[in-house]
């Protein structure tokens, strides 16, 4: 086995996650860098097409299907320490999905190795850094992995899909099942979300704390509607009815890099901040001068949101009827 | 029911603004006061809950210097039973593997529990990965991000995953670890406070874990930091007050300039 690089590609109904990818094409270039393969591995019930992943850089597909990979369960844990005690990999990095947090830590504590969290950022020096966020995404720290391999998680939304080619090999992998799994999977309760999704809009509005009502939030909804784009929220509103943790935005949230970012009674804690960080123009409305936010914020309005809003919106309004 | 609750103490995280790096590359957090973690707290509040319905105790632990014990006391003054605080200076500068490794020997010497309960994710890392690291050192199963915990023969418990929640059902002993939105913390009670100064916070020391020494604090830790640094995410920013109309004027201009306006 040449040395490599091994990406854990989630899938769901069949498709890669796109976590996976955006991994993949990252791990790419750093495969690139130092001459190594870049392996995939896809534990699923279903496949339609493993092959796409030498799309993003896949040199070697190791594919394992079972009906028990449609949901987590300790056959995962197995069969992944298979596949990685077989390859030997440098580095394996992990989407930070449900899953992904799930089985990272499991497979790096029985390989007694070292797990790096939420990764922004990779760069080669003598060994692999590692560039995680800490105390909210206030501070990053570097870190390197004294044994093999270096294992890491990504949050959805880190690094940008880039199309390469890679040899796109395909090997099975012997699927592994415990007789009696001490956890069962009895079934996926869907939950309706809460509005369009943040992660790929073009425009994100996100409302915070400081919007007051359910109607006002009714505004923000209209605002993100006449811009074609997405509601978010910060970790009081997705505590409130209006509004979910897939709509929230920063370090147990999502990571949004839209064109505009508009916040609206957001005080910019750390916590959210990471999440939005690299948006194109950020926009800030909050009535406190001094609020964090206007930090990371390009147009910094100093305002109650319920003066500004209404004229906002009829300018739109206006706007959309003309076009 | 013998139940074990993990908490972390963590610098406030309302305060994470304030915290600098001085140029020797250490961490400056002075003046931000020291808080359970916050979903600690909702895995203390389960635990309770589950106590109160089923009976039986519950044991907080910590690894953590001494100074945390302010953090096991309002947990107790909240209704645990017992408070065990791991300190050592060997302990130091451990990752999650190595806290861990800790937690775990912990929970055997004291166990064993029916039941491990902790939250999701600290303020401070925030990795989620020591609740998964601990069932690994104790051959049990672990869940996390569980959203709801239902009590029948087993455990019925709801994970939150994309797009839903995922129903798992599973044997004791399990350790999981909880979301925020689970439940909402009590407060302590005067009698929790004054119940609180009367307990004994069990202070445990490497030795008395018979915990070895390579496994342990920076030695155990296959991770290493090599700098930190705080992250610039500051722009170059314009303040605009005054009329709501020219405010608005402002605003779609500037998204008009970004491209984010489609006309
Ligand atoms: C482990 C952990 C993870 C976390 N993860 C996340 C996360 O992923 N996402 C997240 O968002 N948070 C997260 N948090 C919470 C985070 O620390 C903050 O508490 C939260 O982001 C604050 O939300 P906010 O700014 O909307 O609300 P607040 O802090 O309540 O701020 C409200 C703001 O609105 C302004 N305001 C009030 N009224 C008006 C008005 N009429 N007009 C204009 N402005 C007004 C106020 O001046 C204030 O600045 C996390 C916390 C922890 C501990």
């Amino acid at each position: 086995m040449r040395r490599n690089l091994l990406v854990f590609a989630e899938h769901r109904d069949g498709k890669p996650l796109r976590v996976g990818l955006e991994i993949l094409s990252k791990a790419r270039e750093l495969a690139d860098e130092r001459d190594f393969d870049l392996c995939a591995l896809i534990l699923t019930d279903r496949v339609d097409d493993a092959e796409a992943l030498s799309r993003y850089g896949a040199d070697l597909i190791c594919v394992g299907t079972d009906e028990s990979f449609g949901h987590y369960g300790h056959g995962f844990i197995d069969t992944t320490l298979d596949v990685v005690r077989e390859l030997g990999p440098y580095a394996f990095i992990i989407g930070a999905t449900a899953l992904g947090s799930m089985l990272a830590p499991e497979v790096a504590a029985h390989l007694r190795t070292g797990l790096a969290a939420h990764v922004i950022d990779y760069r080669w020096d003598e060994d692999l850094i590692q560039v995680v966020p800490s105390f909210g995404g206030r501070v990053a720290a570097e870190i390197v992995t004294r044994t093999t391999p270096r294992m890491s998680t990504v949050k959805p939304g880190t690094f940008s899909m880039i199309e390469r080619r890679g040899r796109g090999e395909l090997k099975s992998v012997k699927v592994r099942k415990p007789e009696q799994d001490r956890i069962r999977f009895e079934g996926f309760e869907r939950i309706e979300p809460k509005g369009r999704p943040i992660e790929d809009a073009g425009v994100v509005v996100v409302g915070g704390g400081g919007v007051e009502s359910e109607k006002d939030w009714g505004m923000l909804k209209e605002l993100a509607e006449l811009l074609n784009g997405a509601l978010g929220c910060t970790r009081p509103v997705a505590d409130r009815s209006w509004s979910d943790e897939e709509h929230m935005v920063g370090t147990s949230g999502k990571i949004v890099k839209p064109a505009a970012y508009i916040g609206i009674g957001v005080s910019g804690s750390a916590h959210h901040t990471c999440g939005m960080k690299d948006s194109g123009i950020v926009i800030a409305i909050n009535r406190d001068r001094n609020a964090p936010i206007f930090d990371t914020a390009d147009l910094r309005i100093v305002a109650d949101y319920r003066d500004v809003l209404p004229a906002l919106l009829t300018k739109l309004r206006d706007l959309k009827k003309q076009a | 029911m013998r139940i074990a609750c993990l908490v972390k103490p963590v610098p406030d995280p309302e305060h994470y603004d304030r915290i600098s790096v001085s140029p020797n590359g250490t961490l400056v957090r002075a003046g931000i006061p020291i808080v359970m973690n916050p979903s600690d707290r909702n895995a203390l509040e389960e635990a309770l809950k589950i106590k109160e319905r089923r009976g039986g105790d519950v044991t907080v632990f910590s690894m953590a210097p001494d100074d945390a014990e302010g953090v096991l006391r309002e947990a107790v003054a909240m209704g645990a039973d017992h408070a065990i605080l791991l300190s050592d200076r060997n302990f130091a500068g451990a990752d999650t593997l190595a806290t861990s490794y800790v937690l775990a020997k912990a929970l055997e010497r004291f166990g064993p529990f029916d039941l491990i309960l902790a939250g999701n994710e600290s303020a401070d890392s925030s990795t989620s990965q020591v609740p998964s690291q601990v069932g690994v050192w104790l051959s049990i199963p672990a869940l996390t991000g569980v959203a709801e915990i239902e009590h029948n023969e087993s455990l019925t418990v709801r994970c939150s995953s994309e797009g839903g929640r995922a129903v798992y059902e599973v044997d004791l002993p399990v350790i999981l670890a909880v979301k925020r939105g689970i439940n909402s913390p009590r407060y302590t009670s005067f009698a929790g406070i004054i119940r609180a100064n009367k307990t004994e916070i069990k202070i445990v020391r490497a030795e008395d874990l018979g915990s070895d020494a390579s496994m342990t604090g920076l030695e155990g830790s296959p991770t290493k930091t090599l700098k930190t640094s705080v992250l610039d995410i500051c722009r170059k920013g314009e303040y605009v007050e005054g009329d709501a109309g020219d405010i608005a004027d402002r605003i779609i201009n500037e998204l008009r300039k970004a491209g984010a306006l489609r006309e």
